[in-house]
């Protein structure tokens, strides 16, 4: 048979029958991949491998095999019960739900105060004339008392102090307190305010009520008692007079 | 190219893609759609209306009932309230809140710790639809949801001043209680 291929470019009939296999591969192969696309179902994991053989080890006995098993479940049991715990107790109370805040600017309180005093200072020196007293004469001063706190209170003399006293004389004088208009008005023998004897004179029985910044002039008289026996001549006694206010309400 | 290596890719390939394709034959399998609509979250959410306002409610008063705090002071006995508006929006099947307001939020003078005491009570604005407070515990209301959206509640912060307070403590304090990040707490809870 003439061939009409030239000697140099024909292929051996060997490789001319390896053509049309590896086109029969390739034409199989394309064919594959269209089913698959066709079909969209996912391959079937390949067959895997056959594992390569080895020696195998020499096995333990049976009862030592069950207890090393058991064992490390157990050991895996706690390690997963730990960091089961572990996480909870770290992140304890933090599995919140919603919850929502408004601020509210309140602005702030201020507390006020309580205060008296006398002729503006809380510790007066009553200006009582140094005239020396006969029995049934008396001195006479004035003080002005201010609520000078944020809130009403009930002003009253506590007690009485005698500091000094010589030839028993406090013990003869009699003091009375009372509230006055003016200093004019302030004149022995008054009426309305409270007398008693200098060393136990308070007022507890009739406290004077003043709103927050009210003031008040009162009228002090000190008198020697026409009682006086004479082994008081000559004797001075100082005292101090010992205010107290509570806090009322309106 | 050489026409045996042309070949060799060709196999090559062949071999690949014919194992790649190995055990895409599955069986049947068919799918359809379930319409379950949409689910949609619920709000809780709180916000303050309006400005608050004090008032003097104490049993003996001078000067009226009403209080400004920027130049009047508070002495043993008085009872103030702070009242404000908050709107709370509660939306949900299943929600619950507690409301209440923030203790940590307030910052009282040392010197008055036991002295100045707080409380608060709250009213939902009657509206259709409005959510329920019920008191639950001091100072805390439960809230349950109503038709409506938003709530309006009324809020009024009481402070007392105690008054056995004795001697001179506590006297002339600025910022004795200072109310200005005073907060209100609206606090999911599982019904």
């Amino acid at each position: 048979m003439a061939s009409y291929y030239p000697k140099s470019r024909k292929p051996r009939r060997g490789l001319r029958f390896a053509n049309r296999v590896i086109f029969l591969f390739a034409i199989g192969g394309f064919t594959a991949i269209a089913f698959r696309a066709l079909l969209g179902v996912k391959p079937v994991e390949a067959p895997q491998a056959p594992a390569p053989v080895s020696v195998p080890l020499p096995a333990l006995p049976v009862e030592k095999r069950r207890k090393s098993k058991a064992r490390s479940l157990v050991g895996a049991l706690t390690f997963l019960t730990a960091t089961v715990t572990l996480s909870l107790l770290a992140t304890s109370g933090s599995y919140a739900l919603w919850n929502g805040k408004t601020v509210i600017n309140g602005s702030s309180l201020d507390t006020g105060n309580i205060s008296l005093t006398v002729n503006t200072v809380t510790s007066y020196t009553l200006a009582l004339p140094t005239t020396a007293l006969a029995p049934g004469k008396s001195v006479l001063a004035t003080a002005t008392v201010k609520n000078a706190g944020s809130t009403p209170v009930s002003a009253r003399v506590a007690s009485t102090s005698i500091i000094s006293n010589t030839n028993g004389l406090a013990d003869s004088l009699t003091l009375t307190l009372t509230p006055v208009a003016s200093a004019g008005a302030c004149i022995a023998g008054l009426a309305g305010g409270t007398t008693a004897a200098l060393p136990s004179f308070n007022t507890a029985a009739a406290p004077y009520a003043m709103p927050a910044g009210a003031s008040q002039l009162v009228c002090f008289e000190l008198k020697l008692d026409s009682t006086a026996p004479s082994s008081v001549q000559g004797g001075s006694a100082t005292f101090r007079l010992n205010l107290i206010a509570d806090q009322t309400r309106p | 190219m050489n026409k045996l290596t042309k070949g060799a890719i060709a196999t090559a390939a062949g071999i690949a893609l014919l194992l790649g394709g190995a055990g895409t034959f599955a069986l049947w399998n068919g799918q359809t759609t379930i319409a379950g609509g949409t689910i949609s979250s619920g709000t809780l959410a709180i916000a303050s209306t309006g400005t608050p306002t004090w008032k003097d409610i104490s049993s003996t008063v001078v000067g009226g009932t009403t209080f400004d705090p920027t130049s009047q002071k508070i002495v043993p006995g008085d009872v103030l309230t702070l009242t404000q508006q908050v709107i709370l929006s509660t939306t949900g099947k299943n929600l619950k809140a507690t409301f209440t307001y923030d203790p940590t939020s307030i910052i009282t003078d040392p010197a008055l710790a036991s002295l100045l005491t707080t409380s608060l009570s709250a009213s939902a604005v009657v509206a259709t639809g409005a959510a329920t407070l019920t008191a639950a515990g001091a100072n805390t209301y439960t809230v349950t949801p109503g038709t409506a959206a938003t709530t309006t509640v009324n809020v009024v912060f009481t402070v007392t001043f105690d008054s056995t307070t004795s001697g001179v403590v506590g006297q002339n304090l600025a910022n004795a209680l200072k109310l200005t990040g005073l907060s209100y707490t609206l606090t999911q809870v599982r019904p």
